[in-house]
């Protein structure tokens, strides 16, 4: 991690920050050599800061956490906490955290700390609050719309593609294993990048990419991933808005689409099912299904009991996160039925659309 | 325990979930199909489902019956449907059932009259021949005044799947809807899976199996607090019987339908499930009150919910087996029809 002097610390999380400034005072930073800063995107609807503040003192002393600033919707925190089996590491940082202004329900954690404080203490800490946070889902085309779009933008050119995780079907015979995973170092353009993933009906998790700023000729260099998670190395000022938005708008459109769905008594009992829609037959038989019961059976802290295998496909998963219950059924080769039952949230509909996606097949959301 | 017979309970228990859930399902689709307006996509705003029903003949309301379903398609037309998912051949019992119902009726609670009625026998396709069979043989000293049909339902897998319904003897009042039974009609996967989703129950009993896992998977969950923190192992929810009763209900007989009174799922089928919990371990009774239980949520077994509990039932079964001498049976009455 990167050593800030004393002043950089004070100035980045010490002080409010607002929005507007990100980008400028993420840019001042990344002029110094090796920096990185790593935004995470969070949909939440009450209120996180407050949420986390209570969460600090209760995870206490497992991580140990403190409200370094606050003030009206900023707040930055420091965080630490021993992670390792037989040795015990302290992993410790900090991070600066802000509702999207424009964006509902949008939360924005910013750090300059390292990978493993993202997937360790700050990792724990969100899954401590209740009632649960939702990480987005940007699925592949997505990924290509946020770069495309980019690549738009008079600011920047030279866009190349260096970096590429990616999963897919195995299409050898015999093969025990369903789906590879991939990572490909490289230097392609954009659109060659989408389009040889189509074609070998891969979908990208991540994607790196390099850029020049038009006008100061600076290198910029960006790590988007499935979940929300960007990181910008060497430059922000012309890319930072561009890919916070517009993730967010990406976000906030999966999540009202999973928004109230379940059987209330607010909506008489009445769920809004929705389709997960492949463009090809991909449940064409119990070989198939087979692989798509794996793929939700895998799914942590849940159970998924069949009540229908064959001719068609009928089952109850119920996430014990939350305790949201959902059916899922199959009737035709290329759809997959969502019902939201007594009680789903979007958190729960989303795991199960991120597992699919991840470990079976990506595919659209439509209505039912 | 033995494997073989482990295996065959298992698969019993599979087999009786599910006529007991495509019961539910042809029945449901039955009525939708014959109150459907193609024209609004929809069903026709004036009919009315009843699913179950309870009907008298005029004066003798204290004699009522309670047929499967009612549908009322309008004020002049109406269909009484009876379901028998397994028809074994010479079961007469069940034509001489449906006779009761042909008669001029009144609604139970609205006391309205029922607009003359169609008889109909609802059956798997497997059975339609077991059906058509012995209904000829009664025929030969017995008759219907209104009129009858025998319609079958069934799964097919050509293209993707699809339900089917089909006019496998007599003929319905409504010729266009005969003609779309008789040329075997499909009915639309929107429609099917919304019936999967809302519907699990009619008026027969549901075997023990069934209820204990609507109650374990679809009911207990919601019990969860949102900022509740798993103990690891589990939850223990604290749940009220007729709470529970009227929960099921208001998720699984949606009263765009069922128009009738809050009848189904019964107390009884409820209480059943959760002896059965407390009799195989996972549930208590609490103490202060006789209708409030503690049921035991494991959230770290992954194992399928029905073959779960159905274990734990043959796990308990054989322990009785081999302190009495007569044949154990927690399933009771509860897979025995009570009409």
């Amino acid at each position: 991690m990167n050593q800030f002097s004393f002043t950089e610390d004070m100035a980045l999380y010490k002080t409010k920050i607002s929005f507007h400034d990100l980008a400028r005072v993420i840019d001042s930073f990344l002029t110094i050599e090796k920096t990185e800063f790593r935004i995470k995107l969070i949909i939440y609807e009450a209120d996180l800061i407050k949420k986390i503040k209570e969460n600090i003192e209760k995870l206490n002393p497992s991580l140990n956490g403190k409200v370094i600033f606050k003030d009206e919707n900023f707040c930055s925190f420091e965080l630490n906490g021993y992670f390792g089996r037989k040795i015990k590491t302290n992993i410790a940082g900090k991070f600066i955290l802000l509702p999207h202004p424009f964006k509902k329900n949008v939360w924005i954690i910013l750090t300059n700390a390292n990978r493993l404080f993202i997937i360790k203490p700050l990792q724990k800490l969100l899954e401590s609050i209740r009632p649960r946070i939702t990480k987005p889902l940007i699925i592949t085309k997505q990924l290509e719309n946020l770069l495309t779009g980019f690549q738009k933008l008079s600011v920047v050119k030279d866009i190349r593609i260096k970096q590429i995780g990616q999963r897919g079907k195995i299409k050898s015979k015999g093969a025990t294993k369903n789906i590879e995973t991939d990572r490909k170092w490289t230097d392609l353009d954009i659109k060659e990048v989408f389009s040889e993933a189509r074609q070998e009906g891969h979908w990208i998790t991540d994607i790196s990419f390099e850029y020049i700023a038009s006008e100061t000729e600076r290198l910029g260099s960006i790590k988007l991933d499935r979940n929300g998670e960007i990181t910008f190395r060497g430059e922000a000022k012309q890319s930072f808005y561009h890919f916070i938005n517009k993730a967010s708008d990406f976000a906030v459109e999966r999540y009202n689409f999973l928004k109230n769905r379940d059987k209330t008594s607010e909506n008489n009992y009445t769920s809004r099912p929705f389709i997960i829609k492949f463009n090809s037959d991909i449940l064409s038989n119990t070989n198939q299904i087979g692989g798509l019961i794996k793929v939700l059976r895998k799914i942590p802290k849940s159970r998924l009991t069949i009540l229908h295998g064959n001719p068609y496909f009928h089952s109850v998963f119920v996430d014990y996160k939350d305790g949201s219950v959902t059916e899922i059924l199959v009737l035709d080769k290329n759809k997959i039925n969502i019902l939201p039952q007594g009680r789903t949230t979007v958190r729960a509909l989303q795991r199960i659309c991120s597992f699919i996606f991840y470990d079976f097949r990506e595919g659209d959301l439509v209505e039912g | 325990m033995n494997d073989n017979k482990l295996t065959d309970f298992l698969k019993k228990i599979a087999i009786d979930y599910d006529d007991y859930l495509q019961s539910v399902t042809g029945l449901y689709a039955f009525c939708i199909s014959a109150a459907w307006k193609e024209s609004i996509r929809d069903l026709a705003p004036e009919s009315i489902i009843k699913i179950p029903s309870k009907i008298y003949t005029k004066d003798h309301k204290e004699d009522f019956l309670t047929p499967d379903s009612i549908v009322t398609i309008d004020d002049r037309y109406s269909i009484i449907a009876e379901m028998k998912k397994h028809f074994a051949n010479g079961k007469t019992k069940h034509f001489d059932q449906i006779k009761k119902y042909d008669n001029d009726f009144f609604d139970f609670w609205t006391d309205e009259k029922i607009p003359r009625q169609d008889l109909v026998l609802l059956t798997h396709y497997l059975s339609k021949t077991n059906a058509i069979d012995t209904f000829q043989e009664w025929l030969k000293k017995n008759n219907y005044e209104r009129k009858f049909a025998i319609v079958e339902f069934n799964y097919t897998n050509q293209a993707d799947v699809s339900f089917t319904l089909g006019l496998s003897y007599g003929e319905l009042s409504d010729p266009e809807h005969n003609e779309a039974l008789r040329t075997i009609k499909p009915i639309p996967n929107d429609i099917i899976v919304d019936l999967l989703s809302k519907y699990k129950f009619y008026d027969g009993t549901p075997p023990i199996i069934y209820m204990m896992q609507i109650i374990y998977d679809e009911l207990l969950p919601t019990y969860i607090k949102l900022d509740e923190e798993d103990s690891g192992s589990g939850y223990h929810i604290k749940i009220n019987l007729q709470e529970a009763r009227d929960k099921l209900q208001n998720l699984f007989v949606p009263p765009k339908l069922n128009k009738s009174s809050n009848s189904i799922p019964k107390l009884e089928w409820v209480k059943n499930a959760f002896e059965s919990f407390v009799q195989i371990g996972l549930a208590k009774k609490n103490h202060q009150s006789d209708n409030t239980y503690i049921i035991e949520l494991k959230t770290k077994v992954k194992e399928d919910t029905k073959d779960f509990l159905a274990k734990k039932i043959y796990k308990l079964n054989n322990k009785i087996e081999k302190v009495t001498t007569s044949e154990p049976d927690l399933f009771g009455d509860f897979k025995k029809d009570k009409k």
